[in-house]
């Protein structure tokens, strides 16, 4: 059986059915091309005893997926320009049956009966009359991939829907819901049966024999408006800019975006065809499209297939959380988990405490615009208040929430897992304390194990999920999948100090200070990392943490050092903490102001006196390129030494870590990926240069040296 | 081998305020040319067959200034068919520009008598309106282009010149204008007239001789609004020590809209001899420069350097300059970089008074220049430009 079978009913209505063999999806790969060329040949040899094209799948529930990722990833992005001409012609004869096609003379109608994206809407878009399952997503997700659509699902686009609105489709990405997508005119019609969508389709087709696109009859004018138009002029002229700074100049599809919509609407049909391949081989061979491919595409399926979960035991779903402690962390994590339908019992000090957590929960419905009242007050009564341990006793997972502090967590601990089931799990969520020393706290210490989720947890989609020295299996497979359960991205790592994403994090926060104790100009400092695609400078987290916190902090490590009998050595990180507490008593953002001041109107300007007490002399000048480096790399080199010291095992898990849970720039495809895309060899250099310069936090770990060696790829 | 070069004459309109309304508004950009033209035949009895080529600058050529102005008006004027003619654009520096090039093409001996100038209608045109390859998206994400005001705030952050420093600037420009409006030390001015010979305006417009320091400290900065848009995140990839861009500049202190054409004859010592006409000054050395193309408009300095070490002259060796005053800090930056007193610099005044019609300006300089050195019995002077995309632009003259 082939990709594409044709078959002809009674009315010389030809069904064209995608069935790839071998695989539940259909995929636009080589053999889809080859395909459909010689379906379309044999359609235009027996055009004259045909009465209409319907398009379909072959496969219950699934359209069509798209292209195949896992062959671009494969190519070599180092192409000559002779490789590049037959990737374009490559690409060219994909495109070219889809106008054969649509341009055939007889109408063309498309029944879409499950997800269709990225490649698999581009042929439902050279169609002449698109109808969808309700329950179906469409959606040209190209652009979170760094690509754009390469099958004329652009140039379609922009005639169909206009300037303007093709632009919004294309660069958010987005998946719609039939319903949305027909509002929007991708779709003309949505029905609730496969039954009602093959039968709308042919009558549809018996109906307009001389269906056409419209951007092929005479006289079509672009909708919305041409180049000629003022304001399309004026938005082309702005939304490069915008694009520009928004993505820091990082995101060469989003600028692709808005380049190939206005250059293919300029041209005709065939032209712009050309332009569009043209723009797509240049994404793909963007090292860019590389990184966001195989994170956000391989290294994330493979998370979401339980990559770092153990096989067994088989999977277990919550139906009773409890959370210990009402505060913002504690109070998030209900609304999570009772969005997801779980019962919550949420426990504090006393009564009234834990039912303020309600009030939390309450807000983030009515921020949700898409829930009802009738929804929102279910789900607010499915978290209960509680003040006493004993609620607890019929959890089947426990997530403790309470304030940063050992004792405090060891007392909980303590209290708690008198009252829970035998095998009932323990999580702490924690960003930074020692999970196995927290486990010395309870009796069944292979119960207990770390989340450590991200405020605003309601929104933020990582958790980091830490296993102790004595955490089983067991209950990483039920953090983990209760992770899922709440619509999260769990990633796993080993207990250290920092865990990996603090660590790596306060990586960069270290060499902010540093450079700042230094004498390099603190704008610098904070646009290095702005020009990184870091979505805060290392100076202005410290002010959310606050200087008070951090020196506070620092003071417990050198307790801890000195019982230990080691020798504390004051870091430039903690030089400039002890100074702005000290010395100026600006300890952080909360106290009114730290290395930046705040105004009124809710802007904030650095600190004036950063110049007078560390650059008295005027500043240090190093090249920015230097700047920007020793705030990447710190991180990349931290994560490397985590790596290399057992506390992560996947590259895949750091990665997503990284960008999902610390802001770790996109574009690089997480820490990990950065140095396959730095090249290793290429890093270990570079690290080796920074070194020299600015300390031995650059010395490259061995397993740089390893990589750099080997020229192993961390995927 | 070369040839020196000759400026026979030089003249300008006077500078109209370039919006509707203002002096010039009711005339087509060819009817200001012709004009011009119609003056230098005149003044200098002119065999125009012997005029070779007129070489015209503008900053907008499109629609009624598009095409070939130059040759349209070569034949609109009854010049002889023998003339012929040529656009130019370099934005700003496109008056000058065309000078240069005339020079240039005489010195080679390529040919003995040229014409060459600009001229602009932004009251009729605007800004902006033939568009440009630098609004496409994919051009735009690769030159960080931003508007001019905003790069020349730019300038003044980044040399720390305050407000202050550039209101004094605006007033000191407005003073020298009235100053030398009122003692008639615009010679090279010719009044432009309609079809009957009427006088439709014969004097500079946008001279406000009554600013004041205070007046202009109330004014509102310009570009803050532009900067806004996104041109002040824009300029942080190429300027990461600027936090926030602190906009200085204002109406008092930025080149005012204008219209206006100006002409230059220039010629060879036998085409001089041929027509009986005297040279008012030769031309000693141009240079043109690239620079960083976001900041763009410090083009003057290393140009001035380019100029001089070109005629083997240093900076003391020139006594005046005409320095266009696109905005105060382009001016100031000037005067820093060489180390220059600013009573050598524009002493009659520049564009923060009269205005800048773009395509002429450059032309219109050296006729200033030539006129405050013969009046003042000065030998050489420099006129130098800042213009879009980050160009700079000089020309060393002498009297004779």
């Amino acid at each position: 059986m082939g990709y594409i079978q044709l078959q002809k009913d009674a009315d010389g209505i030809v069904e064209l059915i995608f069935d790839q063999p071998g695989k539940s999806v259909n995929i636009m790969g080589e053999d889809y091309t080859q395909a459909m060329r010689a379906a379309v040949a044999q359609l235009q040899q027996s055009k004259e005893t045909i009465t209409g094209i319907y398009v379909r799948s072959g496969k219950p529930g699934q359209f069509f997926a798209g292209g195949d990722i896992n062959r671009m990833l494969s190519m070599d992005l180092k192409m000559d320009t002779t490789e590049k001409e037959e990737m374009f012609n490559n690409v060219m004869l994909a495109k070219a049956p889809l106008r054969i096609l649509e341009t055939l003379g007889v109408p063309v109608a498309v029944g879409i009966n499950g997800p269709a994206l990225g490649g698999g809407f581009e042929i439902a878009l050279a169609c002449h009359h698109r109808i969808a399952l309700r329950s179906t997503v469409i959606g040209l997700p190209e652009a979170q991939l760094g690509l754009i659509p390469g099958a004329d699902g652009l140039v379609r686009t922009t005639r169909l829907l206009g300037i303007q609105k093709a632009m919004e489709v294309i660069s958010q990405g987005r998946q719609y819901r039939a319903e949305k997508a027909l509002e929007l005119g991708l779709l003309d019609a949505v029905v609730d049966s496969e039954e009602d969508m093959h039968r709308a389709a042919k009558r549809w087709i018996r109906e307009n024999p001389d269906a056409t696109q419209p951007w092929d009859k005479k006289g079509f004018d672009l909708p919305g408006g041409s180049h000629s138009s003022k304001s399309i002029q004026q938005m082309l002229n702005f939304a490069p800019l915008r694009v520009k700074n928004k993505t820091r100049g990082l995101m060469p599809a989003q600028q692709v975006i808005t380049a190939a919509i206005s250059d293919t609407s300029r041209v005709d049909f065939a032209s712009a065809q050309r332009i569009e391949a043209r723009y797509f081989i240049k994404l793909l061979l963007d090292q860019t499209a590389r990184n966001l491919m195989r994170t956000f595409f391989v290294q994330m399926n493979d998370l979401k297939k339980g990559a770092s979960r153990p096989s067994e035991p088989a999977p277990s779903t919550v139906s009773h959380l409890g959370i210990l402690g009402a505060g913002q962390m504690g109070a998030a994590l209900a609304f999570c988990a009772a969005r997801q339908g779980i019962e919550v019992t949420l426990l504090d000090r006393n009564q009234e405490v834990a039912t303020r957590g309600l009030e939390y929960a309450k807000r983030c419905c009515e921020k949700d615009k898409r829930m009802d009242a009738t929804r929102a007050s279910e789900l607010v009564a499915r978290i209960h208040p509680a003040a006493d341990y004993g609620a607890l006793s019929t959890c089947d997972f426990v997530i403790e929430a309470v304030f940063e502090d050992r004792r405090v967590k060891a007392e909980v601990t303590a209290g708690v897992e008198a009252q829970l089931q035998q095998d009932t799990v323990f999580a702490s969520n924690t960003s930074a304390l020692p999970i196995t020393d927290l486990a010395d706290a309870c009796n069944r210490p292979h119960n207990f194990i770390g989340m450590h989720f991200f405020s605003p947890a309601e929104k933020m989609p990582l958790v980091e999920i830490i296993c102790g020295q004595k955490t089983s299996q067991e209950a990483l497979a039920k953090a983990f999948d209760l992770a899922m359960q709440l619509q999260k991205t769990p990633i796993v790592v080993q207990d250290a100090p920092g865990f990996f994403t603090t660590r790596v994090i306060g990586a960069t926060i270290l060499q902010g200070a540093a450079l700042l104790v230094e004498g390099i100009n603190p704008i610098l400092i904070e646009n290095a990392a702005h020009f990184n695609g870091s979505p805060v400078g290392p100076l202005a987290i410290v002010d959310e943490i606050s200087q008070a916190t951090a020196y506070k902090n620092g003071k417990q490590n050198r307790l801890d050092l000195e019982a230990r009998g080691e020798t504390y050595v004051e870091k430039p990180a903690n030089i400039a903490v002890r100074r702005m507490v000290e010395e100026f008593d600006r300890q952080g953002k909360a106290y009114g102001g730290g290395y930046y001041e705040y105004h009124e109107d809710g802007s904030k300007t650095l600190w004036g006196g950063l110049k007078e007490h560390f650059a008295p002399q005027g500043y240090t000048d190093i090249p920015f390129e230097d700047i920007k480096d020793r705030l990447m790399f710190s991180q990349v080199l931290e994560a490397l030494r985590a790596m290399q010291e057992g506390v992560i095992k996947s590259a895949g898990d750091g990665n997503i870590g990284s960008i999902m849970g610390i802001g770790f720039p996109a574009h690089t495809g997480g820490v990990f990926q950065f140095v396959n895309s730095y090249g290793s060899r290429e890093l270990l250099d570079r690290c080796r240069y920074l070194a020299e310069r600015y300390g031995e936090e650059f010395e490259p770990p061995a397993l740089l040296e390893e990589l750099a060696e080997t020229q192993r790829e961390l995927v | 081998m070369t040839q020196d070069v000759f400026i026979y004459d030089a003249i300008r309109t006077p500078r109209g305020k370039g919006k509707p309304g203002g002096g010039l508004h009711e005339v087509k950009p060819i009817d200001l040319v012709v004009n011009q033209l119609n003056a230098l035949r005149l003044r200098n009895s002119l065999d125009t067959s012997l005029v070779e080529d007129l070489i015209l600058a503008t900053g907008e050529p499109v629609d009624e200034q598009g095409q070939n102005l130059a040759k349209a008006a070569i034949t609109y004027a009854d010049w002889s068919d023998a003339t012929t003619g040529a656009q130019l654009h370099r934005f700003c520096a496109g008056g000058l520009d065309a000078v240069n090039l005339a020079f240039a093409k005489i010195a080679a001996g390529i040919e003995s008598l040229n014409c060459a100038g600009g001229v602009e209608s932004m009251s009729r045109l605007g800004i902006g309106a033939s568009g440009g390859a630098v609004s496409d998206p994919w051009v735009a994400w690769q030159s960080d282009f931003v508007p001019q005001g905003v790069a020349a705030d730019l300038i003044a952050n980044l040399n720390d010149f305050d407000r202050e420093q550039l209101d004094t600037y605006g007033v000191l420009s407005q003073a020298r204008a009235t100053q030398a409006q009122t003692n008639g030390h615009f010679r090279s001015l010719v009044p432009v007239v309609d079809m009957n010979g009427v006088t439709i305006l014969n004097r500079d417009e946008t001279i406000r001789p009554q600013t004041t320091a205070e007046g202009l400290a109330d004014l509102s900065p310009v570009f803050e609004s532009y900067g806004a848009l996104g041109y002040d995140e824009l300029i942080k990839f190429k300027y990461p020590q600027i936090a926030s861009l602190r906009h200085h500049h204002t109406q008092g202190t930025s080149s005012g809209i204008a219209d206006g054409a100006a002409l230059v004859l220039l010629g060879n010592q036998q085409a001089g001899k041929q027509l009986s006409i005297e040279p008012r000054a030769r031309i000693v050395a141009t240079a043109l420069v690239g620079t960083e193309p976001t900041i763009m408009l410090c083009g003057p300095a290393p140009a001035a350097r380019k100029a001089l070490a070109q005629a083997d002259l240093n900076i003391e060796d020139i006594d005046l300059f005409e320095v266009n005053e696109a905005f105060a800090s382009v001016v100031l930056l000037f005067a820093k970089e060489l180390e220059l007193p600013m009573d050598k610099i524009n002493v009659n005044g520049g564009a923060i008074a009269m205005g800048h019609p773009i395509g002429a300006t450059g032309a219109m300089l050296v006729g200033s220049l030539i006129d405050e050195l013969e009046r003042r019995q000065l030998r050489r002077g420099m006129v130098t430009l800042c213009a879009g995309g980050g160009i700079g632009i000089a020309t060393i003259i002498e009297r004779v």
